[in-house]
């Protein structure tokens, strides 16, 4: 068995000529409840690619925010990480202390929540709130900036004496034409325009501030600074939220579900955004949602989660163009669309497996139409079936080649039929 | 276990007859609805201003008809609901259901200017009394106070009538106010019964402390005099049966429940009073995909098995398509484009439509377009955009004239079925205005 | 100046909750048992006596036009006379006297209550279900279920009696005079007059009450300030301020502080008006003559005019305070807008 994973995660490569940027191997995260053991995130494995967006889809309770909060420790108690684990740039972050594990949040690994309302603390201006990013993690960065700029701000001071006490000679000597008084009066007026405020750490800071806000397109970035959270409109607090998770140009934002909050209006607004920064800043992007369409819009790599694992893994264009669990067909085809107009939709029978006492083997075969009678007693691994695909099915497995498909009893097919 | 077969629940399927007897089969009418919301305020808490929340809206509901709202937060679509079920109260405009009003502006002015415009010469010409001070006494009784100072005034106003002329105004007037009572109170228990809602969060409409049983027996008990453990218990299992759950369902507590049987539960409970309009907003918004599926399907059936109609109020495009007939796009308290599914979605006329459509994310690689992305946010409806309330964000504001001055107007698009319309205003270039266009409200 | 409208407001609505305030003692004290006029007269009397003593009173005039004349009186600033604790004066008086030695120990009391309590409620709620948080929890437990009065005896024991450090009773070593009478409050009086040793010596009658007191208080606001602490630390605003890579001491005194506040707010002035009201039991035990003292003394000896103007003055607390508090939840959420 332990044999057989490690063969499975090592075989994880896409092929891709970008750099790995992070890897999770075989994460797994457990909430010790009352009620007994939750396997939130049973042994999920992926990577992420420089430049690039990774799509997380599943449905509620599937594991998909529990694998984004493990992956920054996140992770609220009675939740445990078990075991597995998370190499950003060669370093395992689940060995990392808790003072080094900071340093990463918010300045490497960034993440934006669903609910921008409740995700910003309601009792601090937005300006306090994106300028603590600031002082988080660049604070040296700007005292550095201030050195110079107070550099600066002192060679103009000089400059202005200069001029000035050139003026004052040629009070006496005369040596000055009329032109040329007049250039020296408007220089000094325009340094003295420029040294009127004296750089301080604050300035800068409202200054970077304001620049990462106006850069999320936000009007009048300014006034936005002053405002409390419940002052702004969803979109503006989403676009706050990115903005604080941009500002230290991290190499990871993980988004778990940025536009499920909004309205469609809104949203397309958003991921446009998404989209453009995501170029501009080179970030890599974990989007976490239960949207296809969200997916297909933004993502180049989608994977898909069922009941803590990742059940397929490929390249979006070749994940809708033919998907092969039989999970994500039933996703994807119970999906209102505007060209198949059914009477009626296609429905995945039964509903999500408790996660305390999931199904043995595959945990998708209680639902499954496709179903071998090998499913319900060894559990599928991600596995290779083409070119950047992975899939974790028997159907795709040679080895099962010769089982025989499962017949659904008829009570049984009844009894799943209704909830 | 036992699976009770569907044919052995007895849901009377009644009103066939009488819904092909109706001339146009148009169950529910809404004219001319206007909600606004008061915005209190100032020192001693004055009405200040007012939220319009639906400004001006207009629609017919036929029988076994699905119409889809759809619009985005805060356009007022929720509110067209609660103000058809009475729970806000209408500003201005009516409500007819079956022919009958069922709702109307309660405002004092208006009141009076419906009752004098009722007293015409003749009407006063002709009668007498004093017994209105009597019969009026009676009535004053459950009316409001507005109202009673309503009728103090015409009270005086009628006293310097003689006295023949009197009785005829009063005899007059008593039948007005007590038709207008009548419409008002006889709402509760009858036109509740006919038209249910089902809403977006199943969470908050299910009392957590209440057993399956309980919630689903309660209607029955208050609106349909049911009572009687084992004949509650017999009605809730046929309506659980209707929406695929099972007996082993009707002791347990909501908790215990998905977010898609905790949906199935509510709309056995809107079942429960054999409704003919069921009002459903947002029903599937907070499920996952697959389950959003099962719902609209058992949705579906229900239509077909139960002779429902649905006003359907979503925000998602997709659902709408699968399940409504005609759509009323809403943008800040009014109706933009209105049409069948096929006209909306194969020739969307208005911006903000085309807009929508665009806006939303779709995965198959064929049908994706050119999107279309408006700037800025919905604005306030406290104080809404003069002229059309889009035209901020419009995209195509250029090509119209007036667009932050003129109210829109009716459009009617030909080449489409007869009924689509959008509110938008006339192309600066004269002849590709009326190409195709056709001006109703000029 | 919407606050200043807001503020004006709240007291004209007040105004209805005086009136009927007074209204109802009027009528609860006069259906209480026991006769003032009995108060006023020697241990035998004559009849007419009696009804002179009643007359004095004005208690023989038909009930209606009492009422309206202790109302017309009232709102001029005079409210009557006490007949029991010292005999003619007015009640006015007797207030002003009372009063401030509560409000001493009512301020100190809560100014220690809320600093203690509020740390202890964020330390436990910092460390949820370790040694620090039961043990803390276990103080709060013990401090809300005893009893004030038995508290009040172990510590008059202990430090009284047994290791005989601080005086037990009272607010004055007796004879030690008194600071001439400026501001009402006995320590500034001292202070103003430079009587330091008076002030000490004030202080020192006053720790073991305070003690007393401060202890129940820090109980009940280190429960709510844990609880709410616990409440917002779940919140969505704190895991992004931890995403965000946020110390966890920033992540509770800057994030988790202010929000967790609001409610441990409303406890805090709740409790201020109880002691303001007069710790009747606590004022008793060390017979330090309070407000709750002559509270029970009016109760006690039904004397009207005494124990309308306490009760009266009771509801007048009650209700600045409740003032202040929502003036202050403005300041601390910016949600709240009046």
């Amino acid at each position: 068995m332990e044999d057989i994973e490690s063969r499975n995660i090592a075989n994880l490569e896409m092929e891709t000529d970008k750099k790995k940027i992070l890897e999770v191997k075989n994460l797994k995260t457990y909430f010790y409840t009352e009620e007994g053991v939750v396997k939130a995130v049973d042994g999920v494995s992926f990577n992420m690619y420089e430049d690039e967006v990774l799509g997380l889809v599943g449905e509620t309770g599937c594991g998909k925010s529990v694998t984004a909060l493990s992956i920054l420790q996140l992770v609220r108690a009675p939740g445990e990480i078990e075991e597995g684990e998370v190499i950003f740039k060669n370093v395992d972050l689940l060995t990392l202390k808790k003072k080094k594990m900071r340093d990463y949040r918010g300045k490497d690994i960034t993440m934006i929540f669903q609910d921008p309302l409740n995700s910003l603390n309601p009792v601090m201006t937005v300006g306090t709130q994106v300028k603590e990013v600031f002082e988080l993690h660049q604070r040296e960065e700007i005292y550095e900036l201030l050195d110079q700029k107070m550099l600066e701000w002192k060679n103009k001071q000089n400059r202005i004496k200069e001029l000035e006490k050139k003026l004052e000679d040629n009070e006496t000597n005369q040596r000055l034409t009329k032109e040329e008084i007049s250039d020296i009066k408007n220089e000094i007026e325009k340094l003295e325009e420029e040294t009127r405020d004296r750089p301080t750490y604050r300035s800068i800071l409202r200054e970077k501030s304001r620049k990462i806000l106006e850069e999320v397109g936000i009007p009048d970035p300014e006034e936005i600074l002053e405002r409390y959270p419940h002052e702004l409109s969803g979109g503006m607090r989403q676009r706050v939220m990115i903005s604080m998770a941009l500002s230290c140009n991290p190499s990871i934002l993980i988004a778990d579900e940025p536009t499920t909050a909004l309205d469609v209006t809104i949203q397309a607004q958003i991921l446009d955004l998404m989209k453009d920064l995501k170029n501009e800043y080179k970030t890599s992007v974990l989007m976490i949602t239960h949207d296809l369409g969200v997916i297909a819009e933004i993502c180049d790599r989608v994977a898909v989660m069922y009941s803590g694992n990742i059940v397929e893994y490929a390249t979006a264009t070749n994940l809708f163009k033919n998907p092969r669990h039989p999970y994500t067909k039933g996703l994807i085809s119970a999906i209102p669309t505007l060209d198949k107009k059914k009477k009626e939709l296609d429905t995945i029978r039964g509903s999500v497996p408790n996660l305390i006492y999931p199904p043995e083997g595959c945990r998708f075969h209680p639902r499954c139409d496709y179903r071998l009678e090998v499913c319900d007693k060894v559990r599928p691994l991600l596995t290779q079936i083409g070119e950047s695909y992975f899939v974790a099915c028997h159907l795709f497995d040679p080895q099962y080649k010769d089982s025989p498909k499962y017949e659904w009893g008829k009570e049984e097919l009844e009894r799943t039929r209704k909830i | 276990m036992t699976i009770v077969e569907e044919q052995s629940i007895e849901i009377p399927k009644k009103r066939e007859k009488e819904a092909n007897s109706k001339r146009d089969n148009v169950i529910l009418r809404v004219e001319n609805m206007k909600t606004y919301y008061p915005i209190i305020g100032g020192f001693f808490k004055r009405r200040i201003g007012e939220v319009k929340a639906v400004d001006g809206v207009s629609f017919k509901l036929h029988r076994r008809e699905t119409i889809g709202l759809v619009g985005e937060s805060g356009c007022g679509k929720t509110t067209i609901a609660n103000t058809i079920l009475n729970l806000v109260p209408i500003t201005k405009g009516r409500v007819y259901y079956k022919g009958k009003v069922i709702l109307k502006s309660t405002e004092t002015k208006e009141v009076l200017k419906e009752i004098l415009s009722s007293i015409t010469f003749s009407t006063i010409m002709d009668s007498v009394s004093y017994f209105f001070i009597a019969k009026m006494k009676k009535l004053l009784e459950k009316l409001e106070i507005e109202l009673f100072h309503l009728f103090q005034k015409l009270k005086i106003i009628i006293s310097y009538f003689p006295e023949k002329i009197r009785e005829k105004i009063s005899n007059f007037l008593y039948r007005t106010a007590k038709r207008y009572f009548r419409s008002k109170s006889s709402f509760k228990n009858k036109i509740r019964r006919n038209i249910q809602m089902v809403f977006q969060d199943p969470d908050a409409s299910l009392n957590p402390r209440m057993k399956i049983v309980d919630i689903i027996g309660e209607p029955l008990k208050l609106l349909k005099n049911i009572t009687g453990r084992r004949k509650l218990r017999k009605r809730v299992l046929e309506l659980l049966n209707v929406v695929s759950l099972k007996r082993e369902h009707l002791d347990r507590y909501p908790h215990e429940f998905s977010g898609g049987q905790k949906q199935r539960i509510i709309i056995a409970r809107a079942l429960a009073c054999d409704p003919e309009i069921i009002i459903l907003d947002e029903p599937t918004s907070a499920l996952d995909v697959s389950v959003q599926a099962q719902i609209l399907n058992l949705l579906k059936n229900l239509q077909k098995r139960f002779d429902l109609s649905y006003i359907f109020i979503t925000h998602d495009l997709s659902v709408v398509h699968h399940i409504a007939d005609r759509i009323k796009v809403m943008y800040l308290g009014k109706f933009v484009e209105e049409g069948t599914v096929d006209d909306i979605f194969n020739n969307p006329s208005h911006p903000y439509t085309k807009a929508l459509l665009s806006a939303r994310p779709t995965f198959d690689p064929t049908l994706r377009r050119e999107r279309i992305i408006l700037e800025g946010d919905v604005p306030s409806p406290i104080n809404p955009p003069a002229g059309c309330p889009f035209n901020p964000r419009c995209q195509e504001k250029d090509k119209h004239i007036g667009c932050g001055i003129d109210e829109p107007r009716k459009i009617k698009i030909e080449g489409d079925s007869e009924e689509h319309f959008i509110f938008c205003l006339p192309f600066i270039e004269e002849k590709k205005s009326y190409k195709g266009w056709q001006f109703i409200s000029d | 100046m919407s606050m200043i409208k807001y503020i004006f407001r709240r007291i004209l609505a007040a105004l209805p909750v005086l009136f009927g305030v007074l209204t109802l003692t009027f009528i609860l004290s006069r259906l209480m048992p026991g006769d003032p006029v009995l108060a006023t007269l020697p241990e035998r009397f004559t009849t007419e006596q009696y009804l002179a003593a009643r007359e004095a009173l004005g208690l023989n005039e038909p009930l209606l036009n009492q009422y309206f004349d202790y109302l017309s009186r009232v709102f001029t600033g005079d409210w009557g006379q006490t007949y029991t604790i010292a005999k003619g004066r007015p009640v006015w008086d007797i207030i002003w006297l009372r009063f401030p030695r509560t409000f001493d120990i009512a301020i100190f009391s809560i100014i220690i209550a809320s600093i203690i309590g509020l740390k202890t409620g964020v330390i436990a709620a910092k460390h949820r279900n370790k040694f620090r948080d039961t043990f803390f929890r276990g103080l709060a437990l013990i401090g809300v279920s005893i009893p004030v009065f038995w508290l009040g005896l172990i510590l008059q024991f202990l430090f009284g009696y047994y290791f005989d450090i601080l005086p037990a009773v009272g607010y004055k070593t007796s004879g030690i005079g008194d600071p001439p009478v400026i501001t009402y409050l006995r320590l500034i009086d001292c202070f103003i007059s430079g009587q330091w040793y008076l002030a000490l010596d004030y202080l020192e009658h006053l720790i073991l009450p305070i003690f007393c007191l401060s202890f129940i208080t820090i109980a009940s606001i280190t429960r709510q300030a844990r609880s709410s602490m616990l409440e917002v630390l779940e919140q969505d605003y704190i895991r992004t301020a931890r995403a965000k890579g946020a110390k966890e001491k920033d992540v509770i005194n800057t994030h988790a502080r202010k929000n967790a506040l609001i409610p441990s707010v409303t406890i805090i002035g709740l409790n201020f008006g109880g002691l303001l009201a007069g710790a009747i039991l606590t004022e008793t035990t060390f017979n330090l003559h309070g407000l709750g003292d002559a509270l029970l003394v009016a109760i006690r000896y039904t004397d009207y005019w005494l124990l309308n103007g306490i009760v009266f003055l009771i509801t007048i607390i009650f209700i600045l305070i409740n003032l202040m508090l929502d003036v202050l939840y403005a300041f601390l959420d910016p949600r709240i807008r009046y």
